[in-house]
């Protein structure tokens, strides 16, 4: 889910202190995190759309279903979005979004075919790639680093660092609810906490190591005023004669995190109407879903920068989407144990 | 490119088309996309849902 920072990896309210923030926001990731799970850990046979059925009732349940639902279908398509664009800014300048967008919505309805085990294998399998690919450039970039690029450390305002570690904790932990609500749907749920608090701390660190990079290699002013400062950044890296222009390897990585990004968020929508419409398969939404997502996408963002003025405003309402609804279903949900164990 | 637009959304619609009970509903998805899709490519001067979001954001923001 951190892939699209992987690409972006820009400077947030804070500056250069965005790397702090980073790792600042762990503390409000790990809490958030419990607030989704604990109704899954409470509820263990029920998935996440019969637990909001249960604590709302029937048809409130299923508003509540309907407005996750249209949350993350609005994260989906800013995420093809942002891979459309990434792509059309940095290489296929005159071609259109829609035929860039097209060869992306139909792997990921294959994906979305195999389905969510697959899809975690291939993860799996990917993750080491794009591991190996990030100490690699981190390494390199030791060669042409600017050590004093980093300096004046804290230099911004209390208001201005808390900003920061807000945005950093909305993208990309926020946009994680569908992935965490997917993975709840194991039966074994009771090492979900364990597993999230390390895959919390072990993406801080690595967005935050991306950011420093970034930030060593191109200095502040260019970090906060590129559209895709990783991409830039990795293009200076240079090993002598020997090695250089390794900036694709970023295209790459960014396709694949992607595709796994943009299926599970699809996997989800597709979930959700299969258990509001009571159909037997989600599979056979995918081809829809994946065409609605291209088209919304388009009907979205004519260009970079209205997609990246978006942005601004997309972690306010990833906010509302995502932190005061889960934290009502939390405080519902720990009324209605308590009254059942006392039944 | 409006050409290769319609070609997916026939195969789109000749797959939807086969599945039973879900038929309707992704049919009408299908449809939603399509015309929104169809707006986009036939009148490429529109302006898009982010800009006016944005700006009313941004005007509510000013007028506070």
């Amino acid at each position: 889910m951190s892939g699209g920072v992987l690409a972006l990896g820009g400077a947030g309210e804070a500056g250069r202190d965005t790397w702090i923030t980073v790792l600042l926001c762990i503390a409000l990731s790990i809490p958030m995190y419990y607030i989704y799970i604990k109704p899954l850990i409470k509820f263990e046979e029920l998935n996440s759309f019969e637990i909001n059925s249960k604590l709302y009732g029937n048809f409130f349940g299923k508003i509540v279903n309907v407005f996750y639902t249209i949350s993350v279908f609005i994260v989906l398509f800013t995420s093809l979005a942002r891979f459309t664009w990434f792509i059309k800014t940095i290489a296929l300048t005159k071609t259109s979004v829609v035929f860039i967008g097209i060869f992306m919505a139909l792997t990921c309805m294959y994906a979305i075919f195999t389905g969510f085990k697959v899809l975690a294998k291939f993860s799996e399998i990917m993750i080491w790639f794009v591991g190996i690919f990030l100490i690699f450039t981190t390494i390199l970039s030791f060669f042409s680093i600017e050590i004093s690029n980093i300096m004046p450390l804290f230099e911004n305002k209390i208001s201005q660092l808390l900003s920061s570690v807000y945005t950093s904790f909305a993208v990309p932990y926020l946009e994680s609810f569908a992935l965490i609500m997917l993975i709840a749907q194991n039966k074994n749920r009771k090492k979900l906490p364990k597993i999230l608090v390390i895959c919390v701390i072990l993406s801080a660190i690595t967005i935050s190591i991306i950011f420093l990079r970034n930030l060593l290699l191109i200095g502040y002013p260019a970090v906060e005023a590129l559209y895709y400062p990783s991409y830039m950044s990795v293009s200076l890296i240079t090993l002598g004669d020997f090695m250089q222009r390794q900036e694709v390897a970023i295209s790459i990585t960014f396709l694949v995190t992607d595709v796994i990004k943009i299926s599970v968020l699809a996997i989800y929508v597709c979930k959700s109407l299969k258990y509001l419409f009571k159909t037997q398969e989600y599979r056979q939404f995918s081809v829809v879903i994946m065409l609605l997502t291209l088209a919304v996408s388009t009907l979205f963002f004519k260009s970079t920068a209205e997609f990246f003025k978006f942005y601004g405003i997309y972690k306010y309402f990833l906010g509302v989407a995502f932190i005061i609804l889960p934290t009502i279903t939390f405080f519902i949900s720990l009324k209605k144990f308590k009254h059942l164990k006392k039944q | 490119m409006y050409l290769l637009v319609i070609f997916i959304y026939l195969v789109a619609f000749l797959i939807c088309k086969k599945q039973e009970k879900s038929k309707a509903i992704c049919l009408i998805i299908l449809v939603i996309a399509f015309a929104i899709q169809t707006y986009c490519v036939v009148k490429p001067d529109y302006k898009s849902v982010s800009n006016i979001i944005t700006e009313a954001f941004l005007k509510g923001g000013e007028d506070n």
